[in-house]
């Protein structure tokens, strides 16, 4: 409220405000605004007194920063070390733009043609002396760049593989991801083993053929399911990734290697050092190419009772198909029951690959439907929360969980791209396999085009913004911003806050309003920590909205001390269903009057209850009760 | 030495100068060591892609602190990662202040007042703490705004906030 100030100090002599005191001390006023402040200062013991308050608060502060915070900062955990060979991945990895850095930076051009000017001046000699140099250079620089290879992470590996393949899927609508794998044993070829995985409707298919021994299959399949495999990627950077995350202990090397052809591959070795059980893997290998980081082969050694096996994967082919390109029975729906080896209908198979047709030893192997399984229980409904709760997946999108009636969970959801269906399913990797658990997730094209629905945006909290040109608090808003652009970037701004507070409130409700107080006495040790760290997080964020609209608000309309109403007791966990309810009225009651004084009104400016007192105690209110739920133990 | 050596050189003598301030703020704001070395390299790695691409930055300080400071909001955002911000308790802060005055009397005002100091810190809102903890690295009120993006005014009163919560807690 500093204009207000300054504009009344011209009519009388008034006192300036602690703001205006420390935009004083900090240099922020303008000339006009300095000039008063320092006359009235001095004449006026009491503001001199202010004034010399701030500036003790600042220097002791400054004081403390100095003498405790700093020196007690903890040193960083790696000491920097990582930083160099990040710097080095990144300069191999990134390409310059035309016209580098180095010319467009101020300087760089003048040096250059004032360099090139003293070479045109030198002697003949000097010249091819200098050329000769300059040749030699660029040589050992060229050899220097072959030879020498940038150091990679296998986890920097692993990512740019993964982010290649989403790219891929990502390109074509309604993908099918079909892979062809040929797999031996100990060097003995064993089996070729084809995948179709739908990847929008979560449904998959294979083919195993040519298997010679019958035992195989039940063996490998038990190797993978042991070492947490996903049998629909037998060979991708996400299962690779996924077994390598869990790993008590491990050593990774990355190396180069070229094919036959001359191309280049990159190898990451894995050891699992902690591997001392028959069935487990004690190392694998993943073998990409170096220009597309695309998987081609696999090696997985594991324990067994006669020593180590090796089983060795080389991708035939691969391909990423579009679902209307198969017959519509082609996969089998999850509700179905098993189907007895079938005739593949007409899909499109690659041409250039050695396909096998099915002949009397081959089958296909579908996914067993009718699992028996227990009702899913409190935890694992709660480790859904979390794990949606990682993916950022329980704010805003329609993405519910909701049990059955027959006492499995149903996790539904529509988002708006594929990639981040996969995102939301890749989090869900380790329930997915559960038989009580039920996902579907869905893009808004899938479902359009299932007629489902009718097509309306996922919206988020940060795309809201107030429409019109005249709002409620148009009047206050222009006086103060002077400009309708800031004016209704503003209100935008509020409302987005506003609605990202009621995001997070809706969020808690729907975590905290699947249980009756009963089951969350009995949450197992794990879960209530894990369902407490989500309550905290959801309330830590709604009382920081909350307080930046108090303090955004406050400049604009004048602060009004309310105090806060009462709020429910949270003392423990069984306290939290009616706590949340509270918080989510309160939030539903501020975004209201939020909205309302920053959307377009058909009334024009007037009247807005975000001046009133009701509305500044129910922000502090809800302030209050989210930094309880903040705290709960 | 090609350009890409150079600039890599450059980013280099960058980093050792200005990561222990961002690396300072970080640990004051969001308080978690492992992650606020990642960002700080994370910062300046993105300086080197955004240079390197052919962007032209003047203020590079401010260009880091702002970088620094969207990269662990949106940490927190996506992985709801909010470190304690006080850890540090009040006795391991006592310790260094052991007898670092040969006049016990001046310790024990001394400590009182860093006390007084620390519970005040305590009761800063995050954006109070982070425009303060700004403001003492010397940025102005407009580049404070834009670092933590909100309006110029909104930063005014933040830091007014920030310093009278300071002060009351000084007993004044």
């Amino acid at each position: 409220m500093i204009r207000d100030w300054f504009k009344k100090s011209k009519i009388e002599d008034t006192h300036p405000s602690d703001e205006a005191l420390l935009k004083h001390v900090d240099g922020e006023l303008s000339s006009k605004e300095v000039a008063y402040v320092r006359s009235h200062l001095e004449t006026c013991w009491s503001c001199r007194r202010s004034l010399e308050k701030i500036e003790e608060t600042i220097s002791m502060f400054v004081e403390f920063r100095q003498q405790i915070q700093i020196p007690l900062t903890q040193e960083p955990p790696n000491n920097w070390s990582d930083f160099d060979r990040k710097l080095n991945n990144l300069a191999t990895l990134t390409p310059a733009v035309d016209g580098s850095w180095w010319s467009r930076s101020a300087g760089g051009i003048g040096r250059f043609f004032h360099n090139f000017a003293l070479f045109s001046s030198w002697s003949f000699r000097i010249r091819q002396t200098a050329i000769g140099a300059l040749a030699a250079g660029l040589i050992v620089i060229l050899i220097w760049q072959l030879v020498v290879v940038r150091p990679i992470s296998a986890n920097e590996l692993l990512d740019k593989s993964l982010q290649f393949q989403t790219d891929q899927i990502n390109e074509v609508p309604q993908a099918v991801v079909y892979q062809k794998l040929h797999v031996s044993r100990n060097g003995v070829s064993e089996i070729n083993w084809e995948v179709w995985r739908d990847t929008t409707r979560a449904r998959f298919r294979q083919n195993v053929t040519n298997s010679v021994n019958a035992a195989f299959d039940q063996e490998l399949s038990n190797v993978m399911q042991l070492n947490a495999f996903d049998m629909e990627q037998p060979m991708s950077p996400s299962t690779f990734m996924n077994w390598r995350k869990n790993l008590v202990g491990k050593s990774d090397t990355v190396e180069q290697a070229k094919t036959d052809d001359g191309s280049g591959l990159i190898v990451l070795h894995t050891t699992n050092t902690a591997a001392n059980a028959p069935g487990q893997i004690s190392e694998a290998s993943l073998t990409l190419r170096s220009n597309d980081f695309h998987p081609v082969g696999q090696v997985l050694r594991v324990k067994s009772a006669d020593g180590i096996q090796t089983y060795e994967f080389t991708e035939v082919d691969f391909r990423v198909l579009s679902l209307t390109a198969f017959a519509p029975d082609f996969f089998p729906e999850p509700a179905q029951p098993q189907i007895a080896a079938v005739a593949l209908p007409a899909i499109p198979k690659p041409e250039e690959a050695n396909v096998n047709v099915l002949t009397a030893n081959s089958k296909v192997a579908e996914k067993p439907a009718a699992v028996p399984f227990r009702p899913a229980s409190a935890d694992l409904e709660i480790e859904i929360f979390s794990l949606l709760n990682k993916a950022k997946a329980d704010l805003g999108e329609q993405i519910t969980v909701s049990r059955e009636a027959d006492g499995r969970l149903s996790v539904q959801g529509l988002v708006d791209t594929a990639n981040r269906k996969n995102e939301i399913l890749g989090a869900l990797t380790s329930v997915r396999s559960d038989p009580a658990v039920r996902i579907e997730i869905k893009t808004i094209d899938e479902a359009v085009a299932e007629q489902k629905i009718t097509p309306k945006p996922v919206g988020t909290a940060e795309t809201v913004e107030s429409q019109g040109s005249v709002t409620a608090a148009d009047s206050e808003l222009l006086s103060y911003f002077k400009s309708e652009d800031a004016a209704h970037r503003f209100g935008g701004q509020m409302i987005a806050r506003s609605n990202r507070a009621m995001s997070r409130a809706y969020a808690l409700k729907r975590l905290v309003g699947q249980f009756k107080p009963d089951e969350l006495k009995k949450l197992s040790p794990e879960s209530r920590a894990k369902l407490l760290a989500l309550v905290r997080a959801h309330a830590g964020a709604i009382r920081e909205e909350c307080e930046s609209l108090q303090s955004e608000l406050r400049p604009v309309f004048g602060s009004v001390d309310a105090g806060a109403a009462g709020t429910p007791d949270v003392d423990d966990i069984t306290s939290l269903p009616h706590a949340v309810d509270a918080l989510v009225t309160l939030a539903s009651t501020n975004d209201t009057v939020v909205r309302s004084a920053f959307t377009l009104s058909a009334n024009g400016p007037g009247f807005t209850a975000i001046k009133t007192s009701q509305f500044w105690q129910s922000l502090n209110t809800a302030e209050a009760l989210a930094t309880k739920l903040q705290s709960i133990k | 030495m090609t350009e890409t050596n150079q600039l890599e050189q450059q980013i280099t003598q960058l980093f050792e100068t200005l990561r222990q301030p961002v690396y300072q703020y970080l640990m004051a704001v969001f308080g978690n060591a492992e992650e606020a070395e990642d960002l700080t390299q994370d910062a300046f790695l993105q300086l080197y892609k955004t240079v390197k691409s052919g962007q032209t930055i003047r203020n590079i300080r401010f260009w880091i602190f702002r970088v620094a400071h969207n990269l662990a909001v949106n940490r927190r955002k996506h992985n709801q990662f909010i470190a304690p911000l006080d850890a540090d308790s009040w006795e391991v802060i006592e310790s260094l202040l052991t007898d670092s005055r040969p006049n016990p009397e001046q310790n024990i005002l001394l400590r009182e007042k860093y006390e007084r100091l620390y519970l005040g810190l305590k009761r800063l809102s995050m954006q109070e703490r982070q425009a303060l903890f700004l403001r003492a690295e010397g940025f102005r009120y407009r580049e404070i705004g834009e670092i933590m993006s909100v309006a110029t005014p909104t930063v005014g009163e933040f830091l007014r906030r920030g310093i009278k919560k300071l002060s009351e807690q000084n007993g004044d």
